[in-house]
């Protein structure tokens, strides 16, 4: 078996609920993708998995020393089996790791997709060197990663930071803090509303105003549950941090703590195609001595 | 079983000290060689509480003692070994502990607060000795969690992981609908009497508690969403009305979005009356096995 060094060329799949994307990485960069629709709605088991081995194969080279792949469910992180995956209706229970290994012959990493950004953004992103955080990503939905001493935290089933699904109000914190606040609130995509609040428009502006207001209790609850000293937020919302940072920093001040807000920071990734990369890094979280890039 | 060069036949003082009363005790190979109690004056000052601390140490203290663990209910700097607001404690607004402590006494200390004590205790003498990732919930003036995460205290940056009850819960948070004094203040009624009329079989008493079962699997399903612990310990003087809110805790429990992960969850309840004195001797183990490497090799 290859050695898998900082160096080492990876592969990183995003196993999305509508694309299945699949990236060459090598020193942190992506230097060969192919990207696939997901077949038949989900709806054929096989046909997902065949659509899964293409795009690999058509990035795969004898020297990939490990491949990463990123799955929006549950994950059991030893035997690599993933269970009900969102979107893909015929996915109930898949040995995702034992089927790829089966085919490529090299050691296969399984993990939820916001376990893999929180990853991505230790090995490759705003959380180097830094051995305690948690990573949220604020896009179509709201979910969250945490790494503890370095490596993602050794939960029971991978599902540790689904701050997203605590309830919130009359819903979820999901409901609130990600594109679904403004499709159910404004009926336009959090892509629309950033536009909108760079031209100026005053009730985007004010939607981006209400949803920093429901981000500060997000990361309050992430303090009152794991208490990290540093939050880094990705996601299509995230991008428009600089329209909700400042209701969202007044918010905080609110937090009954306030010597934990001084010493708290929060971050935004500026990582392209963190899908990827994240699931990529997958490929260096069970290394001992983690291998920073 | 967790075995290893630090438990075997080492000396170590656990104190425990609640907001009625003071506890220590000598323990050594899980057992509790000597003990003192004591029902503390809560309004003393600061330096008088100390006083009683430090003499309840002295009272269980033989010479080759290896260390001192000390729960406290209160934010802790467990680094530093400083307690902040202790509750029940007005006097203690700020005490260094550690420092006054390791000055006295020459011997290693480490603070925690109560709950992180349930949580360890359970780890290392109690039901939760099998599993790596656990939550310990005390529901009684209070609700406090402590996590335990790949066998070790999991703290955060602040000591405030596991402060479930502060989340924002229906009008108010879950430590008001998930405590004593929730009881007295919605019905006029104190839990220990509801309790006994549940045993009786009072209808009126068994809803309450079952209403409570509902709010307590809300704040477990926030748990799991949070921390996705394999096992969940409860403990606290409410947990002794189990059998009248398990059955309503367990509906909402089930309702949890992740099926398979039900499946990977148990809960059980705390037996073991001294666990958290003994979880306070067991932070001498936490630090020194976290320090040493990891507990299972």
């Amino acid at each position: 078996m290859k050695n898998r060094e900082q160096n080492s060329t990876i592969i990183g799949v995003d196993l999305g609920g509508t694309n299945i994307r699949s990236g060459k990485i090598q020193n942190g960069e992506i230097v060969h993708e192919s990207s696939i629709r997901v077949p038949e709605n989900g709806q054929n088991k096989e046909a997902v998995i065949k659509a899964i081995k293409n795009t690999i194969a058509d990035v795969y080279d004898q020297n990939v020393a490990a491949i990463g792949v990123g799955v929006p469910s549950l994950v059991n992180r030893h035997s690599g089996i993933v269970y009900d995956v969102q979107n893909i209706p015929s996915w109930k229970m898949v040995n995702l790791k034992e089927i790829l290994e089966n085919i490529f012959d090299v050691p296969v990493f399984i993990d939820n997709d916001a376990n893999c950004f929180a990853l991505g953004e230790k090995v490759y992103g705003k959380g180097r060197g830094y051995d305690d955080f948690v990573g949220i990503t604020l896009g179509t939905g709201f979910g969250a990663g945490i790494i503890k001493n370095g490596r993602l935290m050794d939960d029971a089933n991978c599902c540790s930071g689904e701050f997203g699904s605590v309830p919130y109000l009359d819903k979820t914190l999901e409901d609130y803090c990600s594109g679904k606040f403004f499709a159910q609130n404004f009926q336009k995509t959090g892509e629309e509303i950033y536009h909108l609040a760079m031209q100026g428009n005053k009730e985007a502006l004010e939607a981006l105003e209400q949803i920093g207001y429901h981000i500060a209790n997000a990361i309050k609850i992430v303090l009152f549950t794991v208490d990290p000293k540093l939050i880094i937020f990705g996601g299509s919302v995230a991008k428009a941090h600089e329209f909700f940072k400042n209701t969202m920093i007044n918010e905080l001040k609110k937090f009954p703590y306030q010597h934990v807000i001084h010493k708290l920071q929060l971050e935004f990734s500026e990582i392209k195609h963190s899908a990827i990369l994240g699931a990529g890094a997958l490929c260096f979280n069970n290394i001992p001595q983690f291998a920073e890039i | 079983m967790i075995l290893n060069q630090f438990t075997n036949n080492t000396a170590i003082i656990g104190v425990f000290l609640t907001g009625k009363s003071l506890d220590a005790a000598l323990v050594i190979n899980s057992k509790i060689e000597k003990r003192f109690s004591k029902k503390i004056d809560t309004t003393a000052s600061e330096e008088s509480v100390l006083h009683e601390v430090i003499s309840a140490i002295e009272n269980v203290m033989v010479k080759d003692v290896m260390g001192i663990g000390i729960g406290v209910p209160s934010l802790v700097d467990v680094k530093n070994g400083v307690v902040y607001k202790v509750r029940s404690i007005p006097s203690w607004r700020e005490v260094h502990l550690k420092d006054i402590l390791e000055d006295r006494f020459g011997v290693q200390v480490f603070v925690n607060n109560d709950a992180n004590c349930f949580a360890i205790g359970e780890k290392y003498f109690g039901k939760a000795q099998k599993y790596n990732d656990l939550v310990g919930l005390i529901i009684d003036e209070g609700l406090g969690a402590g996590i335990i995460f790949n066998g070790f205290l999991y703290s955060g940056a602040n000591c405030g992981a596991g402060e479930f009850g502060s989340i924002p819960y229906r009008e108010h948070d879950y430590e008001y609908y998930c405590s004593e004094g929730y009881f007295d203040e919605k019905y006029g009624v104190k839990a220990n009497i509801l309790l006994n009329r549940a045993k009786e079989g009072d209808k009126i008493a068994l809803a309450i508690f079952e209403q409570f079962g509902y709010d307590l699997g809300n704040v477990i399903k926030t748990i799991m969403f949070a921390v996705d612990p394999e096992f969940l310990i409860l403990g606290g003087s409410l947990s002794e009305a189990f059998p009248y809110f398990e059955k309503a805790m367990y509906e909402k429990v089930k309702t949890f979005t992740y099926k398979h992960a039900l499946t990977n969850f148990k809960i059980a309840i705390s037996e073991h009356e001294n666990i958290g004195l003994l979880g306070a001797a067991a932070l001498y183990f936490d630090a020194n096995n976290k320090s040493f490497g990891s507990i299972n090799g």
